[in-house]
């Protein structure tokens, strides 16, 4: 079959534009020196593929968000399910919001010694290491089960156990398939299994592609990498939140813990990507994950859905003014492409705004305004506009592809007391395995919080800067950190483990005594100990304190 | 390292052994034995039959491919005899847990339900529980391994209506199977 390349299989076309920043908030400030204002400490993590899973006994929910770019009629997905699974929207404010909620911070605070400071001052202190270590069918020859649309979403459920039978229906029916499908398809044909082929109804563009989500049973969630890797692009980020009774596991990855020393203190952690993709490739063929936060859920509550968020349904339905219709939606519901398609096929631009220049957003924002001056220019064309309109309908529409997906994810935070998030990035190459996620009571939290703390010298030459773990480097650029970490040929992983479903992780790596132990001396940029040089130094301290004590005894 | 009876046979203090989860303290529920065996896994096929296979102590199991992608099961059947059905909540939850016999290493958890039905020799699940082995955890094989599964019949509250165990080693209908069973 001659299929365009265009249209993606599970997986986004493009990676994730940048994470959205948050500044973090200042850290408690306690009686020794002070603390300068913080560098805005969000890296940019690119995920190109990002699911949210909650696992209740044999139920998996897996909400995808679809990332493509091309033209409306070649966007085709394909993506495998254990079971005929039940289809809902979801939303994409669920992965704007729990990725901010959970975004792995960096965050350095300046400290300055209470001495370089003519007033004293409020400030930090430094921690100590403990401190600071926090932590359904068509005739019986079909494949096709179920044929639901959804959304902007014309959607399929089709039996997997015979490859040219399903692609052949997928092709009569215009789903597109990526080249090379049909290559990696294998391990997902067999009997009682199936797939969900997801394609635009005709006239939806690719801008109301919204995130799905599937219901379905299944012992654990899974991602179907291999199938993803027909279209993915070099290092692509796979971003998972996992929604259970405990904390998550690659059940079949590696995990790592990274190198923190790698991270580009100076400059907000920008190189976070960078340090992911650099420790995780120190992994046996670049499988494996880091858990970038696991703990609570409840810094999702009410970010999702809360009372008084939304208009009621009955007082928007009840508008009949189509611009005051307008500025209740524009200002109280999230802004997203579905949300814009809905509005537009109820009140779509007049032409005359079109040919002003007006854009469909900009237009709506200032309807009331633009309104008036139509109406008064042009009565009778301005009467005309909102003919079509019907509240009623538009709020169904508006309810059902906005708030009703955002209630229902809101439900699934608050339904689950334990959140893991983690990430890892792989090349086509390294897909060879679909990673299956469990659940392992007995292992800790992680913090998404990482706080790094620079003593900076009276003298303005530089400072010391100390790690999260405890570790101190002098440092006298802080903008040459990261060239100099290059230098010192570092690993970036600190460990790599096996995680298991109970029980402490087994190292597989352990790059302990390869990492940079502290400080020693100072030079042009920072100057760090390999164990050997700082196991030589102790000695020489030791016995120099040694010669120190006989002196004073002889003294005395 | 002991070998436990297969069928038929469950301990409660197996359980205590295993280092499993506990249910709640059954109290006045009478827990039930259960067996253990396989049996065909569920068609739409309106004709299908649920059966259970009882099997032999250590015997191999055909592990299913009905999941996701690259992953495989062993699809577990349950036998409960000398109960009425009227004395277990229908569905019943099952939960418990697989390891593997040399070193008990945790290598399945299940959580599900199944609803029990009467045939002739007393009740049975309608469909297998599926237990999810393969891909085995990290690093690790199941190939030549036998896997100590012990399954409890609980409620939403997780008081134990029913506790059964076998043991079993895998049998893999593919070559993707045996690399993913083995750890690779």
């Amino acid at each position: 079959m001659n299929m365009p390349d265009m249209t993606r299989l599970w997986v986004p076309l493009l990676p994730l534009a940048a994470a959205a920043a948050v500044l973090t908030p200042a850290p408690e400030a306690k009686a020794c020196g002070c603390v300068a204002p913080q560098f805005p400490a969000v890296p940019v993590v690119q995920a190109g593929e990002r699911i949210v899973f909650s696992q209740d006994g044999d139920q998996v929910e897996a909400h995808i968000q679809i990332q493509y770019e091309g033209p409306a009629e070649e966007f085709g997905w394909l993506v495998p399910v254990p079971d005929v699974p039940e289809l809902l929207l979801s939303s994409d404010e669920l992965f704007t919001q729990v990725t901010q909620a959970t975004q792995p911070t960096y965050r350095l605070n300046r400290v300055f010694p209470d001495q370089c400071l003519p007033n004293g001052g409020r400030g930090v202190a430094l921690p100590t290491s403990a401190e600071s270590d926090s932590f359904q069918g068509d005739d019986g020859s079909s494949p096709l089960v179920a044929r639901q649309v959804i959304g902007s979403f014309d959607t399929a459920t089709l039996r997997a156990d015979d490859r040219q039978e399903m692609f052949d229906w997928l092709e009569r029916e215009g789903f597109f398939v990526p080249t090379g499908t049909e290559d990696v398809v294998g391990p997902y044909i067999k009997t009682g299994a199936y797939f969900v082929a997801v394609k635009l109804v005709s006239g939806a563009e690719t801008g109301e592609i919204q995130p799905l989500a599937l219901r379905y049973r299944s012992q654990y969630p899974m991602v179907p990498l291999i199938l993803t890797s027909v279209a993915a692009n070099p290092n692509m980020g796979v971003q998972v939140w996992v929604l259970g009774e405990s904390r998550a596991i690659p059940r079949n990855y590696l995990h790592t813990v990274i190198n923190e020393e790698q991270i580009d203190w100076f400059n907000a952690g920008q190189n976070y990507n960078e340090v992911i993709i650099a420790a995780t490739n120190e992994a046996e063929a670049g499988q494996s994950f880091v858990t970038e936060y696991a703990g609570s859920t409840d810094l999702m509550d009410q970010r999702l859905f809360f009372q008084g968020r939304f208009p009621l349904r009955s007082e928007l339905s009840s508008l009949s003014d189509p611009v005051e219709f307008l500025e209740q939606v524009i200002w109280r519901f999230p802004i997203t492409g579905s949300l814009q398609a809905t509005l537009a096929e109820a009140l779509p631009i007049p032409v005359e705004f079109l040919e002003q220049g007006w854009d469909q957003l900009g237009f709506y924002q200032n309807a009331r305004w633009l309104t008036q001056q139509w109406a008064e220019a042009d009565p009778e064309a301005f009467e005309a506009w909102a003919d079509a309109f019907d509240a009623a309908a538009t709020t169904d529409g508006l309810f059902e592809r906005e708030v009703n997906p955002l209630r229902h994810a809101q439900e699934l935070f608050d339904g689950h007391d334990y959140m893991t998030r983690l990430y890892t990035t792989l090349s086509p190459d390294e897909m060879t395995r679909d990673p299956v996620f469990a659940f392992n009571p007995d292992l800790e939290d992680v913090s998404n919080i990482h706080d790094a703390f620079f003593e900076v010298s009276c003298d303005g030459a530089g400072g010391t800067l100390q790690l999260p773990d405890g570790r101190e480097f002098r440092v006298n650029d802080g903008a040459r950190w990261v060239e100099t970490r290059v230098a010192a040929d570092v690993p970036f992983s600190l460990r790599i483990e096996r995680l298991f479903e109970e029980g402490a992780p087994t190292i597989a790596i352990d790059n302990a005594d390869r990492i940079s132990t502290g400080l020693t001396q100072t030079d042009g940029g920072c100057q760090a100990t390999r164990p050997e040089d700082a196991a030589m130094l102790s000695a020489l301290a030791a016995g120099l304190l040694f010669l120190a004590i006989r002196r004073r005894r002889r003294q005395a | 390292m002991h070998r436990r009876v297969v069928l038929s046979l469950a301990f409660f203090g197996l359980h205590q052994a295993c280092g499993g989860e506990a249910g709640n303290d059954p109290g006045d529920i009478d827990v039930a034995v259960a067996a253990l065996g396989t049996g065909p896994e569920r068609t739409a096929d309106p004709s299908f039959q649920p059966r259970f296979d009882p099997i032999a102590p250590g015997e191999a199991i055909l592990l299913g491919t009905g999941g996701q992608g690259a992953v495989y099961h062993a699809p577990v059947a349950l036998r409960v005899t000398d109960r009425p059905l009227s004395d277990f909540p229908n569905p019943v939850r099952i939960r418990g847990e697989g390891r593997r016999n040399s070193d008990g290493l945790l290598v399945a958890r299940v959580s599900t339900f199944s609803r029990l039905m009467q045939d002739e020799d007393g009740l049975i699940s309608d469909t297998p529980v599926r237990v999810l082995l393969c891909p085995a955890p990290i690093g690790e094989t199941l190939l030549d391994a036998t896997i100590d599964l012990e399954l409890r019949l609980e409620d939403d509250e997780r008081n134990v209506y029913g506790r059964g165990s076998m043991n079993f080693s895998i049998l893999c209908p593919d070559e993707l199977c045996n690399e993913l069973c083995a750890g690779l």
